[in-house]
């Protein structure tokens, strides 16, 4: 999909107007950004976005996450455990702390 | 081509048209080819009117801007009676607030990073790298096929080579751009801080800019209302009659040009530039 973030109040409009006007294209917004759907009126849409207001405008192409697809295992399993910790209170990186569970800092460093 | 023109007590305006010269408090160019917007932009020393017509009178204030020829267009909304305010001289408390709010803004110029030769650039030496992987390796399958069979492959080891080269130097400019546009995009991303940062400024700026509207259009409503109630029988008088309000907005404030009179309530355009206290143009 495509992400539509504006940064002008000129930008914001105009992505209202174009979310008003194509409403079947917009899966979803949010005050001055929008998330449209995979089609070629949403890309037309973004590159005439771009066009009339520049550096205004963010275009991120997002797609699905799939944690068992993108993610390691030992992160998955970090933050499963960590979601299901028994006191909340605990800071994650106490929690990691003398475990099997990557550190915030090691995460931090490697890519995706 | 004639001008009427009708001497009163109000202040008078000068308008040259075809060569010859009208002078006086109501000028009607009902029999002549000057329309509403020609004569604004008569007035307006950024813009020019038509060939031939000069009109001598102050600039319009932000009253005539706002307001523009009395027409039935807009009658008097919070931002007419604001300007009507102005006109009279009023200030709105937002003021200060707003002029520190334009400085601040004036101060946020965030980097322009134009990235679309990048992006074009990156996917044409993705496309061309692409394109050459397969070259080579549609020749490397060519010419073991040509050796298997025990035929002459000096032709594709040559054409190998070359494909090979251009492949690693098709991939040296991949990266490159790549790495071009990457830097851009951070750059980019910082300057987004910036830029939401102008955003707040100017969501601000309108926000105070409403409240000001709105505290003194209160202070002209009153005098606005009033004034409404002696717009002369032509228009009927009623708020809603967006002729009636744009008159009374203009009667009630004080207009720096002449008004631009594009609608009939007055007999005359001598009339209605004594009822207005004001330089008319009746077009």
């Amino acid at each position: 999909m495509l992400l539509l973030v504006t940064y002008s109040r000129r930008a914001r409009e105009r992505l209202r107007n174009a979310c008003r006007t194509h409403e079947d294209v917009v899966v979803r917004r949010f005050g001055r950004a929008a998330l449209l759907a995979p089609t070629e009126l949403s890309a037309f849409l973004a590159v005439r976005l771009r066009a009339e207001c520049g550096d205004d405008v963010q275009v991120e192409r997002t797609e699905p996450f799939n944690e068992f697809e993108a993610v390691p295992e030992g992160v998955r399993e970090a933050a499963r455990a960590y979601a299901d910790r028994e006191h909340p209170s605990t800071p994650y990186s106490a929690f990691a702390a003398g475990t099997d569970h990557p550190d915030p800092e090691t995460m931090r460093e490697r890519e995706l | 081509m004639s001008a009427v023109v009708t001497e009163t007590a109000a202040s008078s305006v000068r308008v040259v048209l075809d060569g010859r010269r009208f002078q006086g408090p109501a000028v009607d160019f009902r029999e002549t080819r000057v329309a509403a917007d020609d004569a604004l932009a008569a007035l307006d020393p950024e813009r020019s009117g038509p060939d031939g017509l000069r009109i001598d009178a102050p600039e319009p204030g932000p009253l005539v801007e706002t307001l523009g020829p009395v027409d039935g267009s807009r009658g008097a909304d919070r931002g007419v009676l604001a300007a009507v305010a102005r006109s009279r001289g009023h200030d709105a408390p937002q003021d200060d607030a707003i002029a520190e709010v334009r400085d601040r803004l004036a101060a946020v110029d965030p980097p322009t990073v134009d990235r679309r030769a990048m992006r074009r650039r990156l996917a044409e030496t993705t496309a061309e790298t692409d394109r050459l992987r397969e070259r080579v390796a549609e020749l490397r399958g060519r010419l073991q096929e040509r050796r298997e069979r025990g035929g002459d492959t000096a032709t594709l080891a040559a054409d190998l080579d070359e494909a090979t080269d251009r492949l690693v130097d098709a991939e040296t400019e991949r990266v490159a751009a790549r790495q071009r546009l990457d830097r851009a995009r951070e750059a980019a991303r910082e300057a987004r801080d910036l830029r939401e940062r102008r955003l707040e400024l100017e969501d601000r700026l309108a926000n105070r800019r409403r409240e000001a509207r709105a505290a003194l259009a209160d202070r002209a409503l009153a005098g606005f209302v009033a004034t409404l109630a002696t717009v002369p029988a032509a228009a009927d008088g009623l708020p809603s009659d967006p002729v009636a309000a744009e008159l009374a907005a203009y009667r009630h404030g004080r207009p720096t040009a002449p008004v631009v009179l594009a609608a009939d309530c007055f007999a005359d355009a001598a009339s209605a530039a004594a009822w207005l206290d004001a330089p008319v143009l009746r077009v």
